[in-house]
């Protein structure tokens, strides 16, 4: 698949880039702030967009609702949170998003969980 | 007492008092003048005759006119002391009883949180003095609350900053921990292997130990509002007991849940999971390997219902009970040495329990093992209607 990966923290994105890469030989474009996020969405092709809540710019739930509203709408956004943004996490599936992966998450189940929200997701559009 | 009955309390007072005094004196004057020139004149007019019969007749009217005298005196004695009553109710009504009431209703308000707390023109007296101390007393507490909703509200964003910053460098080490000890980047020798498997199960204990911090901290700042619904109890019990089943294979015990009629509770699923999970995680610590640790649920009719967590440890004596639901102890001894957590599970367990208006508790005995409990007020057959502890 090929993968947008939106994640302010240099560490958390290398180590998913390098996890999705490695484990789930994924091709992964990994951007810093929201705005970066939202401008590669729309013009290229990707399979999936993995979005951080909090970023600089633009957060993850603004990000995630310009790309519903804008021509690449029907990508797929699985969001990456933190345990305490729970209320977040409600607003994300609110406005389009098709799952979230808690943070901290493991290396080995995170290739998992996205295979796992993304067979929903393909069973729930057919 | 309304100040339109003040009112007329005080008119009625003021027009007794002056009617009679007034009524009184005149009374009085006439009786007194009339009295005294009908005597003089009886007495000028029978003076040729018997003196003696004229000095008694004298006396006999002068003793009747003293005792009209005497009556109109109790007379007027009588009105004076109902119309100083009237006066009396008046002021007691409108110095002390109604200011008192009006006390009485800001003190009440001020109880339930409407905080109209000012008289806005204490008056001169004792009574004003109490209403400027209540006065100034208001502002102080309003200003005290003030300063800890502002304290209150630095502590839940330090509580969410926190959160947020313990959590990102957490998971950029246990990510990295995580893909090289799945051997994402090449095999690794035994040596190096074990060091990180040391460093990923310690950091999973960092991690577990600043979610309690964090969680404790947030339930004590009332930051974690219940999610509550109706959940089949059978499925949060599996999906724990699911949850837990690496640290259980793990720690070589088994978990056996007993069988009982489906149930549903009112609850929040994530917290009850927590707690459940708690226990079990406790349970399993102390646990031989032999024997499982049980899940029994006690299901009785307008009771609360309750969850046992049974292990057959070494069990507790009652010193040991007594600090187990308190932030950072555990029942340690010379037979039962530190396990490694927070000291936290327990207290955290406690305090959602409470939140969901249950109660939490343990049966144990030395040697016997113990059975830790909790109860949720709310819950029902899946089969019949709702059952609601008394």
């Amino acid at each position: 698949m090929k993968i947008l990966l939106a994640e302010d923290d240099e560490s958390i994105s290398k180590i998913t880039k390098m996890t999705l890469e490695l484990i789930g030989k994924h091709k992964v474009t990994a951007v810093f702030d929201g705005e970066h996020a939202c401008k590669l969405a729309n013009e290229k092709d990707f399979d999936l967009i993995l979005l951080d809540g909090m970023m600089p710019k633009m957060n993850g739930l603004d990000v995630c609702r310009a790309v519903k509203a804008g021509p690449k709408g029907s990508v797929p956004v699985i969001f990456l949170s933190a345990k305490s943004q729970e209320s977040d996490i409600r607003e994300a599936l609110r406005v389009g998003a098709i799952g979230y992966i808690q943070k901290p998450f493991e290396p080995a189940t995170v290739c998992q969980q996205i295979e796992k929200i993304m067979k929903e997701y393909g069973e729930k559009v057919a | 007492m309304k100040p339109i009955q003040l009112k007329i309390t005080f008119i009625i007072a003021t027009v007794l008092l002056l009617v009679f005094i007034f009524g009184g004196l005149v009374t009085y004057s006439i009786a007194d003048i009339s009295k005294y020139n009908t005597s003089k004149i009886e007495t000028l007019s029978k003076t040729p005759g018997d003196l003696s019969e004229v000095y008694i007749k004298n006396w006999q009217n002068q003793i009747k006119y003293k005792e009209k005298k005497i009556w109109i005196f109790a007379g007027l004695l009588l009105m004076t002391i109902i119309s100083g009553l009237f006066f009396l109710r008046h002021y007691l009504i409108s110095r002390i009883f109604a200011p008192l009431f009006e006390m009485t209703v800001k003190m009440l308000d001020f109880l339930n949180g409407k905080f109209s707390y000012t008289f806005e023109t204490p008056t001169q007296d004792e009574m004003g003095q109490l209403q400027t101390t209540f006065n100034s007393m208001a502002q102080e507490v309003l200003r005290n609350m003030e300063e800890l909703k502002a304290l209150d509200e630095a502590k839940s964003d330090f509580l969410n900053i926190a959160s947020h910053e313990l959590r990102t460098p957490m998971t950029s080490i246990k990510g990295s921990l995580g893909l090289i000890t799945a051997g994402a980047l090449g095999k690794l020798n035994d040596e190096v292997m074990s060091l990180m498997k040391i460093a990923e199960s310690e950091t999973d204990r960092l991690i577990r130990l600043t979610n309690d911090i964090l969680d404790m901290a947030k339930i004590e700042a009332r930051k974690m509002p219940l999610k509550q619904g109706w959940c089949n109890l059978e499925d949060i019990l599996n999906k724990t007991i699911e949850g837990l089943l690496g640290f259980s294979t793990a720690s070589n015990v088994k978990i056996k849940l007993h069988e009982f009629r489906p149930i549903s509770v009112f609850a929040d699923p994530d917290r009850f999971q927590q707690i459940l999970t708690n226990l079990l995680s406790n349970a399993i610590k102390f646990s031989p390997t032999s024997k499982p640790v049980e899940v029994i649920v006690v299901a009785q009719q307008s009771k609360q219902i309750v969850i046992q967590v049974r292990d057959h440890g070494k069990g507790m004596s009652p010193e040991q009970k007594s600090v187990l639901f308190q932030k950072f102890r555990q029942a340690t001894s010379a037979d039962n040495p530190l396990v490694k957590g927070t000291g936290l599970g327990l207290a955290i367990a406690k305090a959602l329990v409470e939140e969901h208006h249950g109660e939490i508790g343990v049966d144990s005995k030395p040697n016997e093992g113990s059975t830790f409990f909790f109860t949720l007020p709310q819950w029902k057959y899946n089969d019949l209607a709702e059952m609601k502890a008394s």
